[in-house]
This record gives structure tokens, sequence and C-alpha cells, in this order.
């Protein structure tokens, strides 16, 4: 026998874990720190504002942080951010937004930023290496680091336990008055996640992965501890109800799982002052 | 109505030729239980319902423009209720706008099943399928001059028995049978004996050039011995003597296998939507029509699906050591065992991760020796094609299997270095498909052209299909319309299936049959699929298909009996 799973008897029916898996709302503030909305290729389905809020609902998720979808090829970033403006207005109670940017069009950022945050209310950043191509800590960025330090604001970045974590923890270092939310932490190499947030104090590990296990939940509450580790879903390309497993039914004690579902996201987004 | 027979093989009919028998089959019933009275059948260019045949109102044919969809069923709706009339919607695959289930669903209706229409050539029948002693068949109907009334009532009593008829119906039943001066009369009825006592029933229609089977039924307590298939099979073999080579029905979703196990194949989805009446005056049985039929559903596992509390059953799980284990992770049957037991997963299919990463005849030797000691635990199978130098032939690899009481052979073409495509090993999936062995393949290890060439060279070889993508549906939607034997399991060694709304939208377009829960544990957890599916907003049904009822349903139509799963549904 290995491992250390452990025995039966322990999903009784008002835990997180019993009542996922009884498919009821899970009975605690539950933050989604990583979703999206609007068109995207390959994605044929409801993307309304009804559609989220049901599954919301049904699993008991009181916020969604959203950015539009970076599949969309050829559209401009502010239709991008238009799409999360519709959903912040429709339920600002409900959506937080996050402010997407393309670097490789540095003379529209301010004007963007002045719009994200003055006109449209969102609450932070997202930015993709992937998609942009432009590493974390080249210049074109600070600007968005600089804004986000001096108003506390998160930055949620994707990356996948790579060369992209490095570059995202130093710049969270450089700049500690934000909180950098590392996007699929469990993806890619989990060492270099491990590694990166232990020395650096303002990076959260965000869970999108749609493979991610309990025991990847359980690691990083073992190594970084429970306040630096943030679930996120990746929907509405990954179902919220997939995602939200591997945090209900790991092993770890209810007051953490409160955490990482929903108590640190609600710290870092400043929900509840 | 008796239409020349058609004699053409079953493979030979197109899907769309299939479908449409399917849909004159359930016609043919409703004109035929119509007789009783005086239904009301009312055909339009776009839609066809009938009052009277069933109880209420039953819609058996849709073919609206979508422009104007919404507003025919909201008219349409409204005349059920101004008169009283609780409604039975059927859509099926030849049903049109293509979203009629969502927009019946918007307009107040329920899925209530999901049934798969399917269809058998009598030439391939499986017939050498174990029934109890004591079992024997009486038929009335057809060219008979004079019928035994002693058969009509114990056609009768298992029916009335098994569907709760009240007495007046009975008498509907008795007229409707014995007063049918046509010769030959369409139907043939059934009727079994056990030890000399009436225990099962079936229909059979001999209309459109095939054999359309209906309202078979066993009496609760001689369930489970295998008696719904015998007596299916027993009404076959009649049509076949009668010069008939295709058969159809419609199963409830849970009441496919029986059918599987004789030859029956699932063509399409049918899905039966019920709305009750908004209406005043509803209705009870003095004020509907009194010619009024509550007979049993065309489908012929009506009073069979009760299903049974089965366990949630995990599809696909590796035991044993494996290649890329992440140190510290669990991995040992104990490990998968306990796993399961802490997230209410009562059985599951197993590999041996040596019979994926090492030597496949070793690894499949070590499950099966873990698997005599597992509760409720099948045996997956990883196999090489026989065309290699050293390999074995299908047959005897096939004995080997039935000896083991496998449950499904799974191909891991890249790892092991082979093709996955027909050309390559047919011989293999022409000797699974006679015995109807599940095959097993992760897209990782094939692709989805390979998959259709299978599915498309070897119709009736059930195929598992793990390692879609959740942004693989433009590429998963024209399979699974293209291919009924191919379902889609949740889990997967690079890629997994977990859309949003995933579940809602495939089982709302192919029933709740073509997707299976699995974990591909260790290197995943049955936990975040098995909330996947149970926050998923669809019937209860729907779920416990998913979550195991599915995959019951193939194991029961492998032509042996798989280890862990002795218990057959009946």
């Amino acid at each position: 026998m290995s491992g250390t799973r452990v025995g039966p008897g322990s999903a009784s029916p008002d835990t997180i874990l019993g009542r996922a898996l009884a498919g009821r709302p899970l009975g605690v503030p539950v933050v989604d720190c990583h979703g999206h909305v609007g068109p995207s290729r390959g994605i044929d389905r409801d993307t309304s504002v009804e559609a989220m809020l049901g599954l919301m609902d049904a699993i008991g998720i009181t916020h969604s942080a959203i950015s539009g979808l970076m599949f969309a090829t050829g559209v401009r970033l502010e239709t991008m951010n238009d799409w999360v403006a519709e959903f912040v207005r429709a339920r600002p109670d409900r959506f937080l937004g996050y402010c997407y940017l393309n670097p490789n069009y540095p003379e529209a950022l301010e004007a963007e930023i002045e719009r994200c945050f003055d006109e449209l209310g969102f609450a932070g950043f997202k930015l993709h290496v992937d998609w942009n191509g432009y590493p974390y800590d080249g210049e074109r960025y600070r600007p968005v680091y600089e804004y986000a330090a001096a108003r506390r604001l998160p930055i949620l970045a994707h990356t996948w336990g790579d060369d992209a974590v490095r570059r995202l923890a130093a710049m969270a270092r450089a700049y500690p008055g934000a909180t950098f939310l590392a996007g699929h932490s469990g993806a890619g190499d989990i060492e270099i996640n491990i590694e990166e947030a232990r020395r650096t104090p303002n990076l959260v590990l965000e869970l999108t992965y749609s493979a991610g296990t309990p025991w990847d939940v359980e690691r990083f509450v073992r190594e970084v501890g429970a306040e630096r580790v943030v679930w996120g879903s990746d929907s509405i390309l990954f179902a919220q109800s997939h995602q939200v497993g591997k945090v209900a039914v790991a092993n770890l004690p209810e007051a953490v799982k409160a955490l990482i579902l929903g108590g640190n996201a609600q710290r870092i987004f400043g929900l509840g002052d | 109505m008796n239409d020349e027979p058609i004699r053409r093989p079953l493979d030979d009919l197109t899907v769309e030729e299939q479908t449409a028998l399917l849909g004159a089959s359930l016609e043919v019933e409703l004109r035929e239980l119509g007789r009783a009275g005086a239904p009301e059948f009312h055909e339009e260019d776009d839609l066809a319902w009938v009052v009277g045949a069933w109880p209420g109102a039953t819609v058996y044919r849709t073919a609206l423009d979508a422009g104007i969809a919404d507003r025919r069923i909201a008219a349409l709706v409204d005349r059920f209720d101004r008169e009283g009339l609780d409604a039975t919607w059927w859509a099926g695959p030849a049903s049109r706008p293509d979203d009629l289930r969502e927009r019946l669903e918007r307009h107040g209706f329920a899925l209530s099943d999901d049934e798969a229409g399917m269809a058998a050539d009598l030439h391939a029948l499986v017939e050498d399928l174990p029934r109890p002693d004591g079992l024997r068949f009486e038929t009335f109907g057809g060219r008979d001059d004079a019928i035994d009334p002693r058969l009509v009532e114990a056609w009768l009593s298992v029916a009335g028995a098994v569907f709760g008829w009240p007495p007046e119906r009975y008498d509907v039943r008795r007229r409707l049978y014995l007063g049918d001066d046509r010769r030959p009369r369409p139907w043939r009825h059934l009727v079994g004996f056990l030890d000399g006592r009436p225990v099962a029933m079936a229909r059979v229609l001999l209309a459109a050039g095939v054999a359309m089977v209906h309202g078979v039924a066993v009496l609760q307590e001689a369930r489970r011995q295998g008696i719904g298939s015998a007596i299916t099979l027993a009404a076959l073999l009649g049509a076949r003597a009668e010069g008939y080579r295709v058969a159809v029905l419609q199963a409830s979703s849970m009441g496919r296998g029986p059918y599987e196990r004789i030859g029956f194949r699932t063509v399409a989805s049918y899905g039966r939507f019920e709305r009750p009446t908004a209406g005043g005056a509803a209705q009870d049985a003095t004020a509907a029509p009194t010619t009024v039929e509550a007979g049993p559903r065309p489908g012929p596992a009506a009073g069979e699906s009760a299903a049974p509390d089965l366990p949630v059953l995990d599809a696909w799980c590796f035991v044993g050591p494996y290649r890329s284990r992440p140190p510290g992770t669990p991995y040992e049957m104990d490990d998968l065992l306990a796993e399961h037991e802490r997230l209410g997963v009562g059985a599951r299919l197993c590999l041996h991760a040596e019979s994926r990463d090492g030597v496949p005849e070793e690894g499949n030797a070590a499950m099966s020796r873990i698997a005599v000691v597992s509760p409720n635990t099948g045996v997956i199978w990883s196999v090489l094609p026989p065309r290699r130098f050293g390999g074995m032939a299908a047959d005897r690899l096939l004995g080997d299997a039935q000896a083991a009481g496998v449950a499904m052979f799974a191909l891991f073409p890249r790892t092991h270095a082979h093709h996955s495509a027909p050309w390559a090993n047919g011989d293999l999936y022409g000797a699974m498909e006679a015995a109807r062995l599940p095959l097993v393949l992760d897209l990782e290890q094939t692709s989805y052209e390979e998959v259709y060439a299978i599915a498309s060279a070897h119709r009736r070889l059930p195929i598992v299909l793990w390692g879609a993508w959740y942004v693989d549906e433009r590429l998963l939607v024209p399979l699974l319309d293209a291919c009924p034997s191919v379902r889609v399991g949740l889990a997967g060694d690079r890629h997994i299936f977990n859309p949003t709304f995933g579940v809602e939208q495939f089982t709302a377009r192919y029933g709740p049959s073509r997707l299976i829960f699995g974990s591909g544990w260790p290197r995943q957890s049955p936990g975040p699929y098995l909330t996947y599916v149970r926050y998923a907003a669809v019937a209860p049904h729907v779920r416990d298909a998913i979550l195991g009822d599915s995959v019951r349903e193939l194991l029961a139509g492998v032509r042996w009996t798989v280890r862990g799963f002795e218990a057959r549904p009946e």
C-alpha cells in the first residue's frame, strides 16, 4: 500500500466533500479566480450571463473573476474587455472583471487601463504570455505592474510551470504591492511553481488545470501553505463543476478547503470589506 | 400493411433508412393501438400527432422549420392545455429543427427517457443464449383462423401485472385482439410460460417490410434469468420464418441489454418528452376517450426498466507501478479501493499498468490475479494485434479472454508501435465484433480518422474512446453522429473531456448512453469527474447512465459472462 489516502466514511453530507459528491452548493464562499466569457475557437455553447449564473449557483460560486477568451483570434483587446464589461454591468455582485492587455500594442495600453478601471470598474489584470509572445519581465509590461502595485490589484498571468513562472515571480518580487496569481499551477513542472512561490510572498498559485489532481492541491498546501493557493476553473472552457472537484475531494481540513475555494480570493480581491 | 419483406442485409441499409423504419414502427404501433377505438390522427406537413392511441396526445413526427418552430409548439401546447391533454412528444434523429429537445424543454416538456432505437439482422442473430429449463412459448395472431382465448388471457395477465392495468383495459384489449378480422393480422403475440405459468409477453408487428418488436415484458419475479431475451428471440425467429430479414425496436435507456445480447444494435436515440396538461379539464379515466389504451410504451423494455440501485462504476483505472508516477502518489489496488470507497464508487474496470507500459501479457495476467480478490472489479486486457511476428490468432485471443471473463480489450497503438486502422487489425476487430467485446482506445494513441474507420468497418463493435479534449467538440459531434457504436469516456491519458455544459449538450443530442465515467486513476482522481456529472443539469437517469449503467449494458452485451459483473440486467 502506497500513499496516504484516508479510509471510508469521511464524506459526511455536510462537508464540502459530501456536498460536492451530492451535487449541492458547497456551503462556503467560493470565488472562481480564473474564468472566461465570450466566444472562442472550438466552442459552441451558451455563454450568456444567465447560463453562467446557473452554473455558479448550482455549485455555490459567489463570484467569478473573468476575462475574454484568448483563443478568440483576430479580436481587438477592447472587444475582449467589452465582453467582460457586459457581465460586470449585469451582475456586479457576482462578476469581477480582469483587464486583458496585449503588450504588442504598447501605444494603446495606458488608455485601455484607464478605461478598464475608471469606466468599467474592473478588479485586476489578465496577462497571457503564450498568446502574445511577450515575456512577463519585458519593459512594456512595467506600466501594468506599476499601476497594479500602486492600487494593490491582483494580476492573473497564464503560466505552465515553466520559464514564465520564473519571470513572473521575478516581477512579483519587484512589485510587492501587487498580488501575482500564477495561472495553471500544477501543469508543467510543479517543482518550479513550488520553488518560486516559496521565495516570493506575493506569488499565489492558481489551480486551473484540466488534469490537476487532489494530490497536487495537497502538495501545494503542504509546501507553500494554504493561504497561497486559490481556486480557478478556466470556465467557460473547462467546467467549473469539474475543476472544483480536485479541491472538494482533497484530503485537507475543511478550513483549508474554504481558504482555497474562496477565503484567499476574498482577501485578494477585497471582497466583503 | 404487410409490405413485402426487406430481404437485404441490415448493413446494406443506410442509417437514414433504418431511422425511417424506426419512425414507421412508432407510427404503426400507434395506429394499431388506436384500432381499439376512434383515435384522432392529425397529419400535417411538418407535424403529426394523435389523440386517443395512448393516454393524452402523442406527437410522433416533427419536421418544423426553425423559424416558426417555437410558435408551432406553443400553439399545440396551448391546444393540449385547452383540451386537458397530457402530452408525449418524441424527438428522434429525423426530428427537425435540430434543437427540438431544447425547444420542448423551454415549452414545459421534460425528458422522461432517452430510448434507444435499435435494429437487428435476423440472419445474424445470437441464438444460443442461456434460458431457463421449463420455458416455452405460444403465439397467437397472424394468419390464425381462430385465437385461443386462453392465450389472450395469459398475455393479458402478464401485461396487466407488469403495467398495472385497470380491469376495463383488459376488456379493451380482448376486443381488439379477438375481434380483429384481418387476415393475416399484422401482429403476432407471444406468451412465455415458465413451468406452465405465464411470465412473459412480446408483440411483433410485420409492416413496412420489417419486424417491429413492441411490448416485451417479464413478471418481476421471473426477471434476471434471460427470459426477456429468449421471448424476443422467439418472436424474431418467427418473423424470420415468414421471410423477414430486418427487425427494429425501441428500448428504454436502461433496457437495451437483452436486445444487444440477441444482436440488436443502437441506431439512434429517441427522446420521450412529457408534459402534464396545465388545463383545468385534466384527463381522468372517465373524461378521457374511452378507447384510450394505457398499454405499454412501444419500448419493449417497458416494465423492465426499473433498474436496481447499482453502484457507481469507474470504467478506466490502472493499478500497479507505472512509468511516470509522481513520487508519493498512490497506485496499488488497495489505494484504489480505498479512494473509491471514500468517494462512493462501488465498481470498476481495471488494467494493470504493466500491460500498457511494459509487457501486455504479464500485465493482463497480473490484473486477473488481482481482480479475483477485489470486489466488483472487471478486467480490461491490453492486447497486441495478431498480425505481427509471433502474434496470437484472434480466435485464440478471444478464447483466452472468454476463459478469463475479460470485460474489454484496450489497444495502445502508439506505445506498442502498431496500427489501429481496420485494414491492419480487421481480424481482431471482427472477432471482437462477433463477441460484442468493447474496444477501448485513447485518442493519445490513435486519431479521429482511424476511430471512424474502425467504427465504419465494424459497425457492431462497441468502442469506448478516452482522451477527447474539451475543445474537441467540433471533432466529436460528426464522429458521434456517424458512428452510433462510439462512446466517449471522460478521462484520458493526455487530454480529458470536461467542457462547460458538456454533459448537458452531449446527452441532449445523443441520449444518456454515449458518455462514460472513468477516472484514468492513478494519474487522475475520480473526484473531479464525479462532481462534473453530479452537478450537471440533467435528469437523474442520465447521471446514472454516465456513472455506470451504460457500461453495465455494454458488459451485458458481451457474449460471455464478464468476471466481476456476473449479475446481468434483464
